[in-house]
């Protein structure tokens, strides 16, 4: 749930690594972004980023279970205290559903039985969300299977990409690197590795260095953006995958964090902005670099996969700022030469 | 038992079930527990109060003083208030507890200028009305008051801001079918507007100007709300900007013994016209006690007798009752039946009598000077048709002069003063035209004359008639001619004129009326009188 209180390198990846996204993707798209999340009793994601969300914001919050006193919505409490002493202009357009985010987005309803203000509210599967940026900020893992056969975070996120079809997006997830879907995963990579490592070697390769490393982390860098690229072609969506980073956060869990930017591609052109927007091949997205938060400083971490060079490591980075991508780089390779042009990749 | 005997009652001998029977008694509409929240924001100072509908939850909040952890205690507190009766409108102490049959818990967060912490209390109305429940069903258990209000609310604080001041209040869970009630909000503001001291907003012209004369009001405290409903556009609760309202007329109201009982501002639409259909709540009065609506605007209506009322429908006004023996009634839409309220509606019988009056006199002075108006165009016409026409049709315009003196007739009387001697020269004019068309009729002027005369005529330019200048009721009103320095014009000279014959025994009289007459009028009131006279003699002769 999103009611834990942010951390130091939460607050680093929201405003260095997830805001210099959100705002170009805002200014290619050339209006504000409607937002759901769970941005926490803080608003952290509402305050970092509010210049470029739309009045349309939509938090999910959940209520804990006390021994002591039963139901605590002390949550929900600071929330909307903290939102309404914002005053008018920032609680104008916000609502609060209560719930667990999975719920909401597997039902189409919260708890309460409410529709989110950019949905259609419609029962089922024909119920549609429109909104432009989610961030699903789990501080627990990728979930665990029920006895259904289901882990239920991950058939949340299935939901969710089809309940936006027809609407593009931007998708940000982060997921505690521990779960309990471990062979599930190894699982869903092997079928991957089948499907398009066949006559891939260098797929095959890349795949194998992220399983065998040992690094949970690792496989779940190949195993996300994997299974949300597959999840996304199925609805018609084109998908954009950032470089993860990792971080650890509150209570020391290491977090990995994924964004993602889905354009709905059954449309007679490609939108304007396609010239910034890069769909990529599986191979591609397991080339993607591992960042990391060190010391408070974005960072290529350690492990990164066979043969990834500076001109590549450059190419994903070319959403930040140019100094802070030359900080980045010249960490890791430690080179004072320029940068590598940025240019578009085929 | 022969002597009286105190026993002392405790807190066991008054039941928590007393809560349910106040709160459920008292506020019978979620709107109610609304309007008790955005009245308790308007005591603590603030103007500006967002009411937010997220989900099931219903937030109040405002930029009031907030409270500290003291003031918070004080507030749990029933039927113990310490605000003073003249200067708030909640002053009973049980406000807070409105929401008690509607929501399931009530949280109220706020914080102090200055204070590091901000507190909170929490009411689990919830728990409690299942314990009250519980104990109709059980007899042998009984809750205190004081039991169930302490061990279902409890005060919490969390680090705040110092530099910020404000106070919200959050009823959670309210069931669904009050719920879709608050969720209309056109409604929900119709409401606000009615039983709250709701601001102007801040595009009415005359916002300052009155709201400067409303400060001066005991208690008077007035506050924009802003209405924050999931999947709508927000609505700003405000007295609207009604567009074309004449400047806005204020003053107090007394009683025949001098006690001041009422404050009243009225404005009347700039044109002779109602206020537009989509102010149509707003016209005519609205009588206010500390802000909230006595009735509603069509109450006062009665008092515009003339016409069905009529021009009740013409004017917006507000009056705000400052006698403190008027006390309103449940309802909210009367006041006590007392001799206060007698006294109060003996004095508006007679303002607003007046006020009618005085928008009946306006309208007939701006509908006169209109028609004299039309006056003065027909003779320029027949002025000019007579300077240029080769052969008019005499009988034409012989009937043209006629009407326009007939209007001048009807309507001089309804002139403002100084416009009269104005109307009297335009008729002077047409009598002469008239006097010169009959003429022709008679013995018309042979063409070659009327061509020479033409031609004189053309070499002295006649001067061309003045523009008027808008009609402004509040200044001195212009002549619709140019003014020129009254001449006076004796008495007997005036009645000799119009034709009248003055006997020999008469003449001292007259002579005597005509120099007290001088003697104690102004000059200008002088001549006036004598225009006027004049006119009814005209009328007389004519007759």
């Amino acid at each position: 749930m999103g009611g834990f209180r942010s951390s130091e390198n939460k607050d680093i990846v929201r405003r260095q690594w997830d805001l210099p996204i959100i705002r170009q993707y805002s200014q290619s798209v050339g209006h504000r972004l409607s937002y759901l999340g769970m941005p926490g009793p803080e608003l952290a994601d509402l305050l970092d980023w509010q210049d470029f969300l739309a009045r349309e914001r939509t938090a999910v919050e959940g209520y804990y279970r006390n021994r002591k006193s039963g139901i605590d919505r002390t949550v929900q409490r600071q929330m909307i205290a903290n939102v309404m002493s914002l005053g008018p202009n920032f609680s104008s357009g916000f609502e609060l559903m209560r719930g667990d985010v999975e719920s909401l987005i597997l039902t189409g309803r919260d708890m309460d039985d409410r529709k989110p203000q950019c949905g259609n509210g419609r029962p089922g599967p024909d119920g549609r969300l429109f909104y432009d940026l989610i961030n699903l900020d789990f501080c627990g893992g990728a979930g665990y299977k029920t006895r259904g056969g289901h882990a239920r975070r991950i058939k949340a996120i299935k939901t969710l990409i089809a309940r936006q079809q027809g609407h593009d997006f931007l998708f940000l997830l982060s997921l505690n690197v521990r779960s309990t879907i471990g062979k599930e995963l190894t699982e869903y990579l092997s079928d991957a590795r089948a499907r398009y490592g066949k006559e891939n070697s260098r797929f095959r390769d890349l795949l194998d260095w992220h399983t065998g490393v040992g690094q949970q982390c690792l496989v779940l860098k190949a195993a996300i953006p994997l299974f949300v690229q597959q999840v996304a072609e199925a609805t018609s969506f084109v998908v954009k995958c950032y470089p993860p980073i990792t971080y650890v956060g509150t209570g020391r869990a290491r977090i990995i964090h994924f964004v993602f930017q889905l354009a709905y591609q059954q449309r007679a052109e490609l939108p304007v902005y396609s010239d910034r927007f890069v769909p990529q091949t599986p191979l591609q997205v397991l080339e993607l670099p591992l960042m990391e938060v060190k010391k408070a400083t974005i960072t290529l971490a350690d492990s990164q996969p066979p043969g990834l060079s500076e001109s590549a490591c450059s190419q994903a980075l070319s959403f930040l700022s140019e100094p802070v991508r030359t900080a980045i780089l010249q960490r890791r390779f430690g080179s004072s030469r320029p940068l590598p042009e940025v240019g578009r990749s085929d | 038992m022969e002597e009286r005997q105190f026993i002392q009652m405790t807190s066991e001998d008054i039941g928590g079930a007393l809560i349910s029977i106040l709160s459920e008694g008292l506020y019978t509409d979620p709107m109610h527990a609304v309007r008790e929240y955005v009245q308790n924001s308007i005591d603590a100072g603030a103007q500006y109060i967002v009411i937010k509908m997220t989900g099931n939850s219903v937030i109040i909040s405002d930029d009031g003083c907030g409270m500290n952890l003291e003031e918070l205690k004080q507030a749990r507190q029933v039927g113990i208030s310490k605000k003073d009766y003249l200067q708030y409108v909640g002053f009973r102490g049980i406000g807070i507890y409105s929401g008690f049959g509607l929501c399931d818990q009530l949280v109220i967060t706020t914080q102090k200028l200055g204070e590091r912490h901000r507190y909170i209390l929490t009411f689990d109305f919830a728990a409690m009305r299942r314990r009250i429940a519980e104990e109709r069903k059980d007899r042998s258990k009984v809750t205190s008051l004081t039991d169930l209000l302490s061990q279902h609310s409890w005060f919490e604080s969390e680090p705040g801001d110092p530099s910020q001041h404000y106070t919200t209040v959050e009823l959670q869970n309210i069931a669904q079918h009050h719920l879709s009630r608050l969720y209309d909000v056109a409604r929900l503001e119709q409401y606000l507007l009615r039983n709250v001291p709701i601001d102007f907003h801040d595009d009415f012209e005359y916002k300052d100007v009155i709201a400067e004369e409303l400060a001066r009001l005991p208690g008077y405290r007035a506050a924009q709300v802003l209405i924050q409903a999931d999947g709508q556009p927000d609505i700003l609760v405000a007295k609207p900007p009604i567009p074309a309202l004449a400047p806005p007329r204020m003053g107090y109201l007394r009683r025949e013994d001098g006690k001041q009982v009422a404050f009243y501002w009225w404005c009347r639409h700039k044109n002779p016209q109602k206020i537009p259909d989509e102010y149509s709540s707003y016209r005519g009065f609205t009588l206010k006690l500390k802000g909230f609506t006595i009735g509603d605007n069509r109450k006062l209506r009665r008092y515009f007798r003339r016409g069905g009322g009529t021009l009740y429908e013409w004017v917006v006004g507000e009056i705000y009752v400052l006698d403190e023996d008027v006390i309103p009634n449940a309802e909210r839409d009367d006041f006590q039946s007392n001799q206060a309220r007698e006294a109060l509606y003996a004095v508006l019988d007679d303002f607003l009598v007046d006020v009618q009056k005085q928008v009946d006199q306006w309208r007939k002075e701006r509908r006169a000077t209109e028609e004299i108006k039309k006056a003065e165009e027909l003779v320029s016409e027949v002025r000019g048709i007579l300077e240029e026409g080769e052969a008019p049709d005499y009988w034409k315009l012989l009937e043209k002069v006629d009407k326009a003196l007939e209007i001048i007739k009807k309507q001089r009387r309804n002139l403002p003063t100084t416009q009269r001697s104005a109307a009297d020269k335009i008729r002077d004019r047409a009598k002469r035209l008239r006097d010169r068309i009959r003429k022709e009729i008679e013995s018309p002027t042979p063409p070659e004359q009327r061509r020479a005369r033409r031609a004189r005529k053309k070499s002295i330019a006649s001067p061309p008639f003045p523009e008027e200048t808008p009609y402004t009721p509040t200044s001195e009103a212009p002549s619709l001619l140019p003014q020129v320095p009254p001449k006076k014009r004796p008495l007997l000279q005036v009645i000799q004129e119009a034709g009248g014959e003055i006997s020999e025994g008469c003449y001292i009289y007259l002579k005597v009326i005509e120099e007290a007459l001088l003697d104690v009028l102004e000059e200008e009131v002088y001549q006036d009188l004598m225009a006027y006279i004049e006119a009814r003699l005209t009328e007389e002769m004519e007759e």
